[in-house]
């Protein structure tokens, strides 16, 4: 079945619109366990307080801050795709694009929940937008998140509003009346006229810029709530393009990912070939390249400065830490650009195996920039137990965590449930487009 | 030979096996202790033992190591007390002024630092002997000057003032990370008078802290006497009544609220065009279903 055709992509792709297979509800029940699983430790944090984390006075982020961080960095990654894929319409890019859209949009939704995790008193959450002030980086992170949520909403609607029409107009798709009345309250009388189409061309247009800009602006504020500490590790004038680079990065591995899941799950051999991989895995060496590049030069001038305390974190890093750095800063880097890199290497399976190393390294990454800078304080800890100087996830922590990633699976699961994965719209001939 | 071989893997096996305590020889550790003392005529002697030892790696400071002092008498051997070493290796002890020490006829004490040892580190002690002394500080405006009068002697067996022949003396002002000597003087005969001209900061009040200081001297050791006066230049912060508009104030500064500002509009205004397009787009759609 050719991907220049919406119609037949229609086709194809209502069956799986319509109903769900006995492996699909497991799937979505498993999800959904992963989910209420999260759920119960968040009432056993909320009931018994913050004592059942592993975080504590002196290290007072842990696994949360890491999780917000990576969330949101692979949700900027699919807005930085996406929006550069739509700007440059690259004709590899129309089986992918809803995928780093539902990237984007998703771990939106997921990321900042766990910053409310690190907050010991949600009850008094709203005195943040209250009391905010501007000179508090926390406060930019709270404006530029909440405006970034609705522009990537704005965003993803607007490149799934024909969609919606296509949905709406096919006649033989037989789904609950619900969702019929949605797809006609979604598609908003589109009717495909040159009007309609130059009014949507243009805003997407806008809308894929911003979320460009976006992405950037909100990544790097969320860097510089580290970097304006003057803490040993995050006080950099890098941190800002440091972080965008991880982000894009990571994220990018995460879409490799989704790529082959997808690519399995809905049998898209014939749409999602070889050659999206190696363009993304290309993407991925040339980001990996970078960051290892900001990562090396942190490091080094770090470590070459000798100043007390970036030395006390370096010697923590190169000791308790040496093998989650090892592989966070050489595998995350060596093996995507060793994979990729060589062309023998550079098959589907080689380069999504090279995405979960990325992944995981990253996630390693920002737990090395959070928790060991705040076991080197400045000022010494005495007599102080082991607990309170040195930082160590707890059940509910990884559970916390295990609940977002069941929620990211269970939104993409719902979302390709919505609207087909592959969008109808976009394989249309773009030429059509005044 | 086979065998031979076989027991020299065995060994060399066995060698390398970390924490094996088969073959390695467990060797203790021998410390040392670096024993310091000052008597300070305002509270008492400080007696400061720091323990540690040294390698190929550096010096290390040993922490929790329980340090006896001890005073040795011509035919007793007195515990004063036991100190427990801190993260730098160091014990410190107070012997107030009040408390008679043994001395020995020619009027010396002798303080000892005892390390018993554990199974890690070896024994170690070490000891000092001085004689006490006597340093007394008056301060005084003598015709309008400043003067510090030094005053140090010594007491006999009958309890009778004997003047400290020579000493070297610092004058120093307590400042917030060290003692800032002003001036090196030199005390003969058991006196000294030093005209007090330095110009330095006190407190608003000109409050400054005083301090002699004898350095290692070889019958007395260190010797210090503290004091204070309103000898200094009264210092008074001129902070600004206003700080106007910075990072620590309630009102942001100007230029954080503009950017501010500008990106906002700037994103909102793109995110209101676009929703604009987007109901002219279903105006556009109603008008074309009316139509028809």
């Amino acid at each position: 079945m050719k991907a220049d055709n919406p119609t037949a992509l229609l086709k194809r792709f209502a069956p799986d619109l319509e109903k769900t297979s006995k492996l699909g509800v497991a799937w979505i029940i498993f999800c959904v366990l992963l989910v209420l699983l999260g759920i119960f430790a968040l009432i056993t944090q909320i009931t018994r307080g913050h004592i059942v984390t592993g975080m504590r006075d002196n290290v007072v982020w842990g696994i949360y801050i890491v999780n917000f961080i990576f969330f949101m960095g692979i949700s900027y990654a699919g807005a930085l795709i996406s929006g550069t894929l739509h700007l440059f319409r690259s004709d590899w890019r129309k089986p992918i694009i809803r995928m780093a859209e539902f990237l984007t949009i998703f771990s939106l939704l997921i990321g900042p929940l766990y910053i409310m995790l690190c907050v010991g008193r949600l009850d008094k959450l709203h005195y943040l937008v209250i009391f905010g002030r501007i000179q508090s980086p926390i406060t930019w992170d709270v404006i530029a998140i909440s405006t970034d949520i609705i522009g990537c909403f704005l965003f993803l609607y607007l490149a799934l509003l024909r969609d919606f029409a296509r949905l709406r107009d096919y006649p033989d798709l037989k789904v609950a009346k619900w969702r019929k009345k949605l797809y006609r309250w979604l598609a908003i009388y589109w009717k495909d006229t040159p009007e309609q189409r130059r009014r949507l061309e243009r805003s997407t247009d806008i809308m894929a810029g911003m979320v460009i800009a976006i992405a950037i602006i909100v990544y790097s504020v969320l860097a510089w709530i580290f970097s304006v500490t003057l803490q040993p590790g995050w006080h950099s004038t890098i941190f800002g393009p440091y972080f965008v680079i991880a982000a894009v990065y990571s994220g990018t591995a995460v879409l490799i990912v989704i790529m082959w899941i997808y690519r399995k799950i809905y049998k898209l051999e014939d749409l999602i070939t070889r050659k999206h991989f190696v363009n993304i895995g290309v993407v991925m060496l040339v980001l990996g390249a970078f960051f290892g590049y900001f990562t090396f030069s942190e490091y080094l001038t770090k470590w070459y400065g000798s100043e007390k305390n970036d030395e006390q974190l370096i010697s923590i890093l190169f000791d308790r830490y040496y093998w989650l750095f090892l592989f966070s800063n050489y595998a995350g880097v060596l093996v995507p650009l060793i994979v990729v890199g060589l062309p023998k290497l550079r098959t589907i399976r080689w380069i999504t195996l090279a995405a979960v190393v990325v992944i995981v390294a990253l996630w390693i990454n920002r737990y090395l920039i959070v928790v060991p800078t705040l076991e080197t304080p400045y000022l010494p800890v005495q007599d102080a137990r082991d607990a309170w100087v040195h930082y160590r996830g707890t059940w509910v922590e990884w559970v916390l965590t295990i609940g977002g990633i069941g929620s990211l699976c269970l939104f993409f699961t719902i979302g390709s449930k919505m609207v087909p994965i592959i969008p109808l719209s976009v394989v249309e001939d773009d030429k059509k487009i005044d | 030979m086979k065998k031979l071989l076989k027991y020299f893997a065995l060994f060399l096996l066995l060698s390398n096996i970390p924490g094996n305590n088969l073959l390695a020889q467990e060797e203790m550790i021998e410390p040392a202790i670096l024993l310091e003392y000052k008597n300070v005529m305002n509270y008492g002697k400080e007696v400061t033992a720091k323990i540690y030892f040294r390698d190929d790696e550096g010096f290390h400071f040993l922490p929790d190591l329980a340090i006896q002092f001890y005073s040795i008498g011509e035919e007793e051997e007195r515990l004063l007390g036991e100190v427990l070493t801190d993260a730098d290796g160091i014990a410190q002890f107070v012997i107030s002024n009040d408390y008679k020490l043994p001395k020995d006829p020619d009027g010396f004490f002798t303080i000892r630092a005892v390390f018993e040892g554990n199974n890690l580190y070896a024994y170690y002690e070490d000891e000092f002997s001085f004689k006490d002394i006597v340093l007394e500080m008056d301060l005084n405006e003598i015709d309008s000057v400043r003067t510090i009068s030094l005053l140090a002697y010594e007491r006999d067996s009958l309890d009778n003032k004997i003047a400290v022949e020579e000493a070297d003396v610092y004058i120093q002002v307590p400042r917030m990370f060290t003692n800032l000597t002003v001036s090196e003087e030199y005390l003969e005969a058991g006196e000294l008078e030093y005209e007090f001209t330095v110009k330095i900061s006190g407190d608003s009040s000109g409050k400054i802290g005083l301090i002699a200081f004898i350095p290692e001297h070889e019958l007395y050791g260190n010797v210090e006497i503290r004091s204070h006066a309103n000898w200094g230049v009264p210092f008074h912060a001129h902070l600004r009544e206003t700080f106007g508009r910075q990072l620590w104030t309630p009102v942001a500064p100007l230029w954080m609220i503009i950017t501010l500002i500008i990106l906002l509009a700037g994103v909102w205004g793109h995110y209101i065009y676009s929703i604009i397009q987007l109901s002219l787009i279903g105006k556009a759609g109603k008008k074309m279903l009316n139509n028809k």
